[in-house]
């Protein structure tokens, strides 16, 4: 009885502890998600009180050109963005870690940073510059310098959404490479200087007692990455609006579009519910795959 | 030690104590909230009659749209709003609102009853808050006289009603700018004012210099990539974007069809660039600037080529052939009264007062330098290159006032430009918009 007393106080205490917490998560995170899906079913337009409306945005969703170009874009933008950001971010972290691990180190480190720390709208203005049309454009003369015609980077669909996840990649890679750095940098060192003794070289370092020893930072930043790509937004924003035509429009784009300036805060839920319903698949996949090769 | 401390606080507490009275004092320069909306709503009667005011005790708030930078605006309005506080004994509080934001701001303002008294407004977001009943009819506080005053009064109707008062405009047509050195150089000695001729001196221009952009329009995802090319073409046809009695859009017309035609031809013969896909509006007026483009459509040149270092010519005049209305478009933002201010009377004399003469013309010479909306104000842009335009303001079209016409807008963007890009035929691009306005309306 005595035990069973102090459980319960123990348990009333450990709730007090998180009710704070459970409070502020459910008002800022587990409220708007649940009236995100209510209002998804809904003909919500911010004015007026919203209508019950099933699956009718779903449907709409599904056959609107727009939304099909925004999902097809946001999955190439992932599928490529992930992979090279996580191994360019991968392969500095490691560079440093065994070269430079010094004054020097630390300064690429700081440098890698600073992108990290910019507003992306600004980033994408600036690169909207580099990256113009004209002859004259930063990118066009480097290429001309190696006799190579200029080319529209943000103004043809061809290159458009690549041009898009290199300034992303230049945005993000320093903090990647940061938390994998520090990732390595718990790595005992005994590891690699028994495997030296063994006669290992520093790929198979890198490959055996590195990659494994990094398993759950890496998890950590794929599914951070993953979920990041798929919120795509401020870059399309500002360097090409979604063009030319559909080619680098996003689904957060999209909600944007359908709900802040159309109004339209039922389809663009709709949209939104989509897009949470993905991240949430790819995550379990990617959690599943965790498991599984654990 | 304690006791300095205590004495300190108590010191702090009846500071405190003291400031909260004075902000609940009815003489205070900036009476509190709930004070005002009392004031408001029962007129001040113990008070001398001489020294009453109009509007003692009122609080309004005015959202307007930045021109230069958000906190010099601010500081203008500011301090141009002083004289208006002295003479009516309102107290004003400016917010200057980004473009970016407006929509979304003003809807979730309006939704929390939380929106300011006068509002800055433009037509692609008009509509949804004269529809959900936001905004005032305030054609009933203008008088004969002052109708009489106004130069683009009859722009800005909505079915009968006047929710919106044009505020500023009347000089940023978005017309042809043409480097005459260069049109000189290939023979072309005249601006253009028809299409073929337009045709005609993009020909000649092309063969002699292909080293330089012949036509260069903005064409990225802003609007001016609508209102620059299809709108401008569109309304040289002798078409519009809705019918005349505001209750479809009219995008897949034999007019609309000629427009997007035409923008195909200047594509298909290499005249217009697709270079205008990836160049922004400032990149298109650089290079204009640098002498890289003979031709382009901008707005209010005087602006930006003051100092060119050629001739240049700005022009508003082309049409579909000869026996048609030249045309293009002309923005006007306006201002408007929010239907739930509490003292409508009070908010219509801050708007008359934001556009007075003396306001606006230290508006055009601070600030930023505006057409003549109302006749009385002075004529601040002497620029020659300007006289085309006030020459003519019955060349100007402004967008309409329709339902979601950002995002009719926005379709007719991607669409134009799946249509540069050879992906659409102008057929196919006007079916796929019109598709999307007609989703608009119902």
């Amino acid at each position: 009885m005595k035990l069973k007393s102090k459980t319960l106080k123990q348990q009333i205490t450990g709730y007090s502890f998180i009710l704070p917490s459970l409070i502020l998560l459910s008002v800022f995170v587990i409220a708007p998600i649940l009236l995100t899906f209510y209002y998804s079913m809904t003909d919500y337009n911010g004015f007026q009180a919203p209508a019950w409306a099933g699956f009718k945005n779903f449907k709409e969703a599904f056959s609107d050109l727009s939304v099909q170009a925004a999902l097809k874009n946001t999955f190439v933008f992932t599928v490529i963005s992930v992979p090279v950001e996580i191994s360019v971010s991968l392969l500095c972290a490691a560079l440093i870690a065994a070269r430079y691990r010094n004054k020097f180190g630390e300064f690429v480190r700081g440098v890698m940073f600073i992108p990290v720390l910019c507003s992306s709208a600004l980033i994408g203005t600036i690169f909207a510059y580099l990256f113009a049309a004209n002859q004259d454009a930063f990118f066009n003369m480097l290429l001309q310098t190696f006799g190579i015609e200029k080319v529209n980077w943000l103004g043809s669909e061809k290159t458009a959404l690549g041009v898009i996840i290199f300034v992303n990649a230049w945005k993000d890679i320093g903090y990647y490479m940061v938390i994998i750095y520090a990732g390595i940098m718990d790595i005992p060192n005994d590891l690699y200087e028994a495997s030296a003794i063994d006669g290992a070289t520093r790929w198979q370092q890198f490959l055996k007692i590195t990659i494994p020893n990094l398993r759950s930072v890496l998890f950590m930043i794929i599914t951070v990455c993953t979920i990041w790509s798929f919120q795509l937004f401020d870059l399309a924003y500002s360097m090409t609006a979604g063009g030319p035509g559909h080619a680098t429009t996003s689904l957060v784009y999209q909600v944007y579009l359908q709900g802040f300036r159309s109004f339209k805060f039922g389809y663009a839920s709709a949209i939104a519910v989509i897009l949470f319903v993905l991240v949430l698949v790819i995550n379990i996949i990617q959690k599943l795959f965790m498991k599984e090769t654990d | 030690m304690k006791k300095a401390l205590a004495f300190l606080l108590v010191l702090i507490m009846v500071f405190a104590m003291a400031a909260c009275t004075a902000k609940a004092d009815p003489s205070s320069s900036e009476p509190a909230a709930a004070e005002t909306t009392e004031a408001t709503e029962t007129p001040a009667v113990d008070v001398e009659a001489e020294n009453v005011k109009a509007y003692e005790g009122v609080t309004l708030k005015v959202w307007l749209a930045p021109f230069v930078r958000d906190d010099v605006d601010q500081s203008f309005w500011s301090n141009q709003l002083d004289a208006f506080e002295t003479e009516t004994g309102a107290t004003v509080e400016v917010e200057i609102v980004g473009w970016g934001d407006m929509a979304t701001k003003y809807l979730t303002a309006f939704m929390s009853d939380s929106a300011a008294d006068v509002l800055y407004m433009t037509n692609e977001i008009a509509y949804d808050f004269i529809n959900q009943g936001c905004l005032t009819d305030l054609e009933s506080y203008w008088s004969a006289d002052e109708i009489e005053n106004e130069n683009y009064w009859d722009t800005t109707y909505y079915r009968d009603k006047h929710y919106l008062i044009p505020f500023l405009g009347g000089n940023s047509q978005r017309g042809f700018i043409y480097n005459m050195d260069i049109l000189n150089e290939c023979g072309v000695d005249k601006v253009p004012t028809t299409w073929d001729e337009l045709l005609d001196a993009c020909e000649k221009i092309h063969s002699a210099r292909p080293d330089i952009y012949t036509l260069l329009n903005p064409m990225t995802g802003n609007n001016n990539a609508f209102l620059t090319n299809m709108l401008g073409f569109l309304y040289q046809a002798g078409g519009s974007m809705v019918n005349d009695e505001g209750t479809a859009y009219t995008l897949n017309t034999p007019e609309a069809l000629d427009a997007m035609t035409f923008i195909q031809t200047l594509v298909d013969n290499g005249y217009l660039s697709t270079d205008c896909l990836g160049l922004d509006d400032s990149s298109i007026r650089d290079l204009f600037g640098e002498g890289k483009v003979a031709i382009s459509v901008v707005d209010a040149p005087y602006i930006y080529f003051e100092e060119a270092p050629f001739a240049w010519q700005f022009s508003t005049e082309l049409a579909k052939s000869k026996n048609e209305q030249s045309a293009c478009f002309a923005p006007i933002d306006t201002l408007a009264v929010n239907a739930k201010t509490k003292n409508t009377d009070a908010a219509v004399a801050l708007l008359k007062y934001l556009r007075s003469d003396e306001v606006m013309t230290a508006f055009f010479t601070d600030v930023y330098a505006g057409g003549q909306i109302l006749k009385s104000y002075p004529n601040m842009i002497t620029d020659e290159h300007m006289d085309d335009v006030f020459a003519h303001p019955e060349r100007a079209f402004v967008l309409p006032i329709a339902p979601n016409l950002q995002v009719v807008v926005d379709s007719c963007i991607n669409n134009q430009q799946l249509m540069v890009m050879g992906q659409l035929t102008p057929e196919e691009a006007l079916l796929q918009i019109q598709a999307e306005a007609d989703k608009a309306f119902n």
